[in-house]
């Protein structure tokens, strides 16, 4: 009894941690901590020059905005991407997941759906996303 | 009597021996994760000098940025200022200004250009060079302040390469740097440290070496920005006026005068643009796709040659509207500071008239000049600093207003002065 009990505590501390790292003041969404690993120089310097830079962080289009999905997936992510680090098998060529590309999809409209009102979810019944045309917003890949 | 233990005995080889295993796994990861997180490394044939002043070799490292700097090459036309502004040559009579006055053509025209001018523009010597060599750090560094009064030729002389890559970066690791004394020293009288700028500063103060008005101290001829008050124009005009400075006496209205200089960087300072965040590059600068890369364009010009890389990437208005947005600004601009150098002719002509009149009035006559003084400054502000009025419109047109005002109470008190002649 008093195993679980202490067991329970530590998965309660721990996902309240884990939450914890969608909070702004540690700036964990932005291109200072995410180009901490050089191999994001590239996406970093592009969305420097980017008009995005001026409203967004990295996170907010990366990262699904709500706080569980967020916190759970950026812990998930973040922890792949440092074992890639560790192991030295970060990709040659940064590409997104599918699970990103969804992620992304869904930020880009969480912001620019007045503009697209009349169009809805453009990747709905086989179509296209957002960023398949808008090929260099904000990156140039 | 067993000593009370806060853990059983038998456990405590095994927490020391996890706590162990865990430091050393934490320590092995973090010592694997610091040596993989490299610096991209991009294959260099060799290094920059740390002084290289010539643009050619910087090529060779950097071939794309040097296409475009090269670009700047097409600016070839340099019109006299006096065409489209024909009040220029009154306003600037006693100065050098008004033998010759030209529109800039570019970074890479420096030296040809101003050893083409009228000798009459760089009697103060050898500060003149100042902003025109990628050399001049060097030399400033090699004969200290006495750079500054040594004649324009000895320096001249020795300049082979315009301004170019050393004057902004740091050949080392290419980040941007200040290389010009003014810029720091104009904000250590501030009581701020340059050298804890952001990126997005240095975006803008890079340019602002530069780009901004400046006199020559009074005896040490030392290149100086008159930002100890601020650095809008009614800041600067103050800061002048409690040093009693002038630079020049106009011959005909009598007038000490003072003389702004290209202010584009103070004159950003506060605009919708620069509020918003941006910086002198990321407009003059903007990022160009050049084969399977993007460099940022080293082409300095005006942003409307490449509307679509410059304005484009916030503004999706299209082309011909953003164009006739800017023009129409500009325009404007352009009409307020024509009425308002032609008030200023007629208030230098009242002030003449006014001086030749027998046992005029001393004291309106010097109210007048006053007034004179302070529109002129107000209206060479705007006419001197590039862009028509675009870099900050609001300001512009503010200064303009002044300007006006000025004008005609310089006309109306040299009238009165006259009138009040015994």
């Amino acid at each position: 009894m008093k195993k679980l009990l202490l067991l329970s505590a530590a998965l309660v501390l721990g996902f309240s941690l884990m939450l914890l790292t969608k909070h702004p003041a540690l700036g964990l969404d932005g291109a200072e901590f995410c180009g901490s690993c050089h191999v994001m120089e590239e996406q970093v310097e592009s969305y420097l020059h980017s008009a995005h830079r001026l409203g967004t962080e990295c996170g907010d289009c990366h990262v699904p905005h709500s706080l569980v999905p967020g916190a759970t997936y950026k812990a998930y992510t973040g922890t792949k991407d440092l074992i890639g680090v560790i192991r030295d098998k970060d990709p040659y060529e940064i590409k997104i997941s599918p699970l990103g590309q969804d992620i992304i999809q869904d930020n880009c409209l969480r912001c620019h759906q007045d503009l697209l009102h009349l169009v809805g979810d453009t990747e709905k019944d086989g179509g296209k996303y957002c960023f398949d045309c808008h090929r260099s917003t904000p990156h140039l890949k | 009597m067993p000593v009370k233990r806060y853990l059983p005995k038998k456990y405590s080889g095994v927490i020391i021996l996890t706590a162990v295993v865990i430091i050393t796994v934490l320590g092995a990861a973090a010592y694997q994760f610091f040596t993989n997180n490299q610096e991209l490394q991009v294959e260099r044939l060799g290094k920059i000098d740390a002084n290289e002043v010539d643009p050619a070799v910087w090529g060779q490292y950097y071939p794309l940025h040097y296409q475009t700097y090269l670009q700047n090459q097409e600016n070839t036309e340099k019109p006299s200022h006096f065409e489209t502004k024909p009040y220029m040559e009154v306003l600037y009579a006693g100065l050098g200004y008004a033998n010759e006055f030209n529109e800039p053509r570019g970074h890479v025209y420096t030296l040809e250009d101003i050893r083409a001018i009228d000798p009459s523009r760089y009697k103060v010597g050898a500060s003149c060079n100042t902003c025109k060599s990628t050399q001049i750090p060097g030399l400033i560094e090699k004969y200290g302040d006495e750079y500054y009064t040594m004649s324009f030729e000895q320096i001249n002389s020795q300049l082979e390469h315009p301004i170019g890559c050393l004057d902004c970066h740091n050949p080392e690791t290419m980040e941007l740097r200040i290389s010009r004394p003014a810029l720091i020293e104009a904000f250590e009288r501030q009581g701020k440290d340059i050298s804890k700028a952001t990126r997005q500063e240095m975006r803008s103060l890079v340019c602002a070496q530069c780009h901004v008005t400046y006199y020559f101290l009074p005896g040490t001829k030392k290149v100086t920005f008159p930002w100890d008050n601020g650095v809008k124009a009614d800041q600067i005009l103050e800061y002048y006026d409690q040093k009693d400075f002038s630079e020049w006496t106009h011959p005909e209205a009598g007038t000490g005068l003072v003389k702004p200089r290209h202010a584009e960087y103070e004159i950003f300072l506060g605009s919708t643009h620069e509020s918003a965040g941006l910086a002198c590059a990321d407009c003059h600068m903007p990022y160009m796709k050049i084969g399977n890369t993007k460099v940022s364009s080293h082409y300095w010009t005006s942003p409307l040659k490449n509307i679509e890389q410059s304005c484009g990437v916030c503004h999706r208005e299209g082309n011909a509207w953003l164009e006739s947005r800017v023009r129409d600004i500009q325009d404007k601009t352009k009409e307020l500071q024509d009425i308002a150098g032609e008030a200023m002719v007629k208030a230098v002509e009242q002030l003449g008239l006014a001086r030749q009149t027998e046992g005029v009035d001393k004291e309106l006559l010097a109210k007048a000049q006053e007034m004179h003084r302070k529109g002129q400054w107000y209206l060479d502000y705007v006419m001197v600093t590039n862009g028509y009025g675009f870099h900050n419109p609001t300001e512009s047109m503010n200064n303009l207003g002044k300007a006006i005002d000025y004008a005609h109470q310089a006309i109306q008190l040299a009238k009165d002065a006259m009138d009040k002649a015994n």
